[in-house]
């Protein structure tokens, strides 16, 4: 698709949504193009963003979605990789400057903020107690369980 | 999973070393906060469970005892001692999976924020400035009543309902970052400090607790560097002062290999308590210690009481380096210094090859040219190996061998010089490269 008629859907899709009364049932037909605007910088990764911002509400939606199951949320089975290598990510910055420019690496977060120091510690303690938050981990099979 | 979690820790000894977490403008250790973070996301997320239970879904294998069961048994592998306050919260009911402490400010840390282990070191003001060792609105370890009466460094300990025995710890006077990052054992860590050296141990289920190993091998690390201190503990010998002092005197002449090694084996027979070694007896030991100091096993007159120019001895060992290399100097020859100052063997010019047998005579040839300056080969040549212990000794290489003889032939070819050498072929070229 050329950007030209991309643009001119985008103008037709603004059109029908702001048509569509409140109420109403906004959905998006199959085959639709559109594109995603974060308001932060994120990192796209199955399907999913994740911005350093959002740290918190990521481990606590994880967790929701081990206590209440698939029902409540989407599948996020491969979570813990993205945040592995994230954390690894995080290490490798800090260690490098702890005092780094924050505008020149926005996925990571600034823990001279307070929002920041939670941000690192909601994923680091879901990787600490990764094995008690991930359901694979109480399969007869898991390595853990027979640990 | 333990390579994530031991880069976690890393993450938290780097933020723990770089910036300085206060409450209320009290400084606080950083490790606690993420202590107090993960045991309450840990107890938030049982109670979540038990809370919510098999409403939603349906697993036979994800219980909520089992998710009990694997969350305390992980705490209890990996932080004992906040097992107590993990519990406390189950059985409260915490239900918040984010942090409800109190509110938290970042600061980068510079010098003002140091605090030593040892009181004597401290200012008013640095102890004034102490760093909290627990949260006060909800500690995260048994309680704590720090005593005031000596101007509050005394601190009084229950013995905690964990599983670690605080007992053991030094009787010194305990303060706010023993085993932290701002912790300071010696000299060496103190001069450290400004560059985020420190001792907090990550892995460490309590961050102020500090393994009767660890604490040993501090001790020792500490004995290492300062090898003037008497050992406290008997040890004796001093593997910092061999180690180091070994490699800046050098080897005397009179320590063959073989008395290297027994000597050797006599200080480390001596670490064990033991010593049954008389071939060394009459050996002149610059390595030795005082045996006084080790005391006991030098009653039998064995080891130790040498005229060593190097003895640990209070007297002598406070000699600078300067002094003891002179002094080792002149007591007699050095072998292996001979080895590294000796002649250097030059490849020749012309042929290419290693002179087999120095002319006898070649040392007074050797001599730099009069009235000619030296040329950027004969520098490259000569690198300056010359100075230092046989500066005196003028040098017999083959290169100035020749040199004299060649000197006419040089100023009559003036740059033919190259063409000449090309029947040597690769030889030739071999050398100008290097």
């Amino acid at each position: 698709m050329s950007w030209r008629r991309f643009v001119s859907f985008f103008r037709l899709y603004s059109q029908i949504s702001t048509n569509i009364p409140v109420t109403g049932f906004r959905y998006m037909a199959p085959n639709t193009p559109h594109y995603i605007l974060t308001v932060d910088d994120a990192i796209l990764h199955g399907r999913y963003m994740y911005s350093a911002s959002t740290s918190q509400a990521t481990s606590i939606g994880f967790v929701h979605t081990f206590v209440n199951g698939y029902g409540i949320t989407s599948q996020v089975l491969d979570l813990l990789t993205f945040l592995r290598r994230e954390m690894a990510m995080w290490l490798r910055r800090y260690k490098e400057n702890p005092f780094f420019d924050r505008s020149e690496h926005p996925h990571v977060p600034d823990v001279e903020t307070a929002s920041g120091l939670m941000d690192v510690m909601a994923v680091g303690n879901m990787l600490e107690l990764a094995t008690t938050i991930d359901r694979r981990c109480y399969l007869p099979s898991s390595l853990a369980l027979k640990e | 999973m333990g390579t994530v979690r031991s880069m976690y820790h890393q993450l938290q000894s780097v933020i723990g070393r770089s910036y300085v977490i206060s409450i209320s403008g009290m400084p606080i250790h950083p490790l606690l906060v993420f202590r107090r973070s993960l045991v309450e996301f840990g107890a938030a997320l049982v109670v979540y469970k038990e809370t919510m239970g098999e409403k939603l879904s349906h697993s036979s294998t994800c219980t909520v005892d089992k998710v009990k069961e694997k969350t305390i048994s992980y705490f209890q592998a990996n932080y004992p001692n906040l097992l107590p306050r993990l519990q406390e919260l189950i059985n409260a009911h915490f239900e918040f999976l984010y942090w409800t402490g109190p509110k938290l400010s970042i600061s980068r840390r510079t010098d003002d924020h140091r605090f030593f282990s040892k009181h004597n070191m401290n200012t008013p003001v640095m102890t004034k400035r102490r760093p909290l060792r627990d949260f006060i609105d909800a500690p995260l370890y048994p309680p704590v009543s720090y005593d005031d009466k000596e101007n509050g460094e005394g601190l009084t300990k229950s013995p905690p309902r964990g599983t670690t025995d605080l007992s053991h710890r030094s009787p010194q006077p305990q303060d706010s970052t023993e085993g932290s990052t701002l912790a300071a054992r010696n000299p060496q860590e103190v001069d450290g400090m400004a560059n985020g050296g420190g001792g907090s141990n990550p892995d460490s289920s309590d961050p102020f607790h500090v393994g009767s190993q660890k604490q040993t091998a501090r001790a020792g690390r500490s004995r290492m560097v300062h090898f003037q201190q008497a050992d406290d503990d008997g040890g004796g010998y001093d593997h910092g002062f061999f180690g180091k002092k070994a490699l800046a005197v050098g080897w005397p002449a009179q320590l063959s290999p073989e008395n290297s090694r027994a000597i050797l084996v006599r200080e480390s027979s001596k670490l064990q308590g033991s010593y049954s070694e008389k071939q060394t007896d009459d050996l002149e030991d610059p390595m030795d210690v005082d045996s006084e100091s080790v005391g006991g096993d030098d009653d039998d007159g064995s080891p130790g009481t040498h005229s060593s120019p190097i003895s640990s001895r209070a007297g002598s060992i406070e000699r600078p380096q300067e002094e003891l290399e002179a002094a080792v100097i002149e007591e007699g020859d050095f072998p292996a210094r001979n080895l590294r100052r000796g002649p250097r063997q030059v490849r020749d010019l012309e042929t290419g090859r290693f002179p087999s047998h120095p002319k006898p005579d070649g040392g007074k040839k050797a001599g730099p040219l009069k009235g000619k300056p030296p040329t950027a080969k004969s520098q490259k040549g000569e690198g300056g190996k010359g100075k230092g212990f046989n500066s005196s000794e003028p040098n017999q290489s083959s290169k100035g061998k020749k040199r004299p003889a060649e000197a006419p032939a040089e100023s009559s070819q003036g740059a033919k010089r190259p063409k000449a050498s090309k029947g040597s072929g690769s030889k030739t070229s071999l050398h100008k490269k290097n």
